[in-house]
């Protein structure tokens, strides 16, 4: 029934509905032991991982890692309380450094 | 003004130098090229993602608000065994495409199945609407997913070949121009000298 291609990593109540997509939910808490959990995760050969954005914030280390390997592909997704934006702040960062402008800030303004 | 590199000012020397000059040149150019390209691509990225993860990030949150109210009624272990029974079949594969030299993912997913196969005694309809919402947004992630991966990969690259792009323009192009300038200098140096010798042996013979 499970993909073994996809997995969503957080807490209980923000990734709950992924397993009814038949995706592999793993519910960890912000910790250092979720932390190894996480990591240990990402190399059980994923190819997505959904991540919360609230716990990819405290391990953007381990997402910086990854981001541009291959496979696994982390996606930060906002959690029951709401977006925090870190998802966005992630990506204008992968502009500044691309384009050497911040050209999304501009473009937000506008 | 750029270094010059330690040279041999010999004709052979000069030559060689020419030659890679045309050669980073035209690697240059190829380079700037392929940075433009990517570049393109690249915008066109940020701009999908910019609407994909808006559009995700509203959807996500009425389903959090349908989910929040189921779950006041029913408690975690009901919501878990109602999700263990989906039949929702899930299955991606992943297919790459060619971004100038880099392979970029490509997902193709066909799900099959209806995730509403649970019970409704243990459950609420709040659950329902929201797995519904979530079911439609589902392709969206995955897409957001590809794209995301996608301008990283490119991302990484651009900044590979503007680092290549700078060291060609800013370091050896000029470095072999100075050089070039260099050897000439130094040759058309040594031809005068060997005029002005050629002139006083010839006067030399001459007084004899």
């Amino acid at each position: 029934m499970f993909s073994t291609k996809i997995a969503a990593v957080g807490d209980f109540d923000s990734v709950f509905m992924f397993q009814s997509m038949g995706v592999q939910v793993y519910a960890v808490e912000e910790s250092t032991k979720g932390r190894e959990h996480f990591s240990q995760i990402l190399k059980q050969g994923f190819e997505i991982v959904f991540l919360t954005e609230r716990l990819g914030e405290k391990w953007s280390d381990i997402i910086q890692e990854v981001s541009t390997k291959r496979k696994p592909t982390v996606v930060l997704i906002p959690d029951q309380k709401g977006s925090t934006g870190f998802a966005l702040d992630r990506i204008r960062n992968v502009v500044k450094k691309a384009v050497g402008a911040d050209i999304l800030k501009e473009k937000r303004e506008t | 003004m750029a270094m010059q590199f330690a040279t041999n000012a010999t004709r052979m020397e000069l030559l060689r130098i020419k030659k890679r000059l045309v050669l980073a040149h035209r690697g240059h150019k190829l380079l700037k090229d392929k940075q433009d390209a990517l570049m393109r691509h690249f915008l066109e990225l940020v701009d999908t993602i910019r609407e994909l993860r808006k559009e995700v990030e509203e959807k996500m949150q009425r389903c959090f608000q349908y989910f929040l109210m189921s779950r006041i009624s029913t408690s975690r272990p009901y919501i878990e065994e109602a999700l263990m029974v989906s039949n929702k079949k899930l299955d991606i594969e992943f297919e790459s495409k060619q971004v100038l030299n880099l392979q970029v993912p490509v997902i193709v997913s066909r799900v099959e199945g209806d995730i509403r196969s649970y019970g409704f005694a243990h459950t609420t309809g709040n659950l329902d609407l929201g797995l519904q919402l979530f079911e439609e947004t589902f392709p969206k992630l995955l897409e957001l997913a590809q794209a995301e991966k996608g301008l990283y990969l490119i991302g990484d690259d651009i900044e590979k070949t503007r680092r290549r792009v700078n060291a060609l323009e800013y370091i050896l192009i000029p470095g072999l121009e100075e050089t070039r300038r260099y050897i000439q200098i130094k040759l058309n140096e040594v031809e005068r000298g060997n005029l002005t010798r050629l002139m006083k042996v010839k006067e030399l013979i001459r007084e004899d």
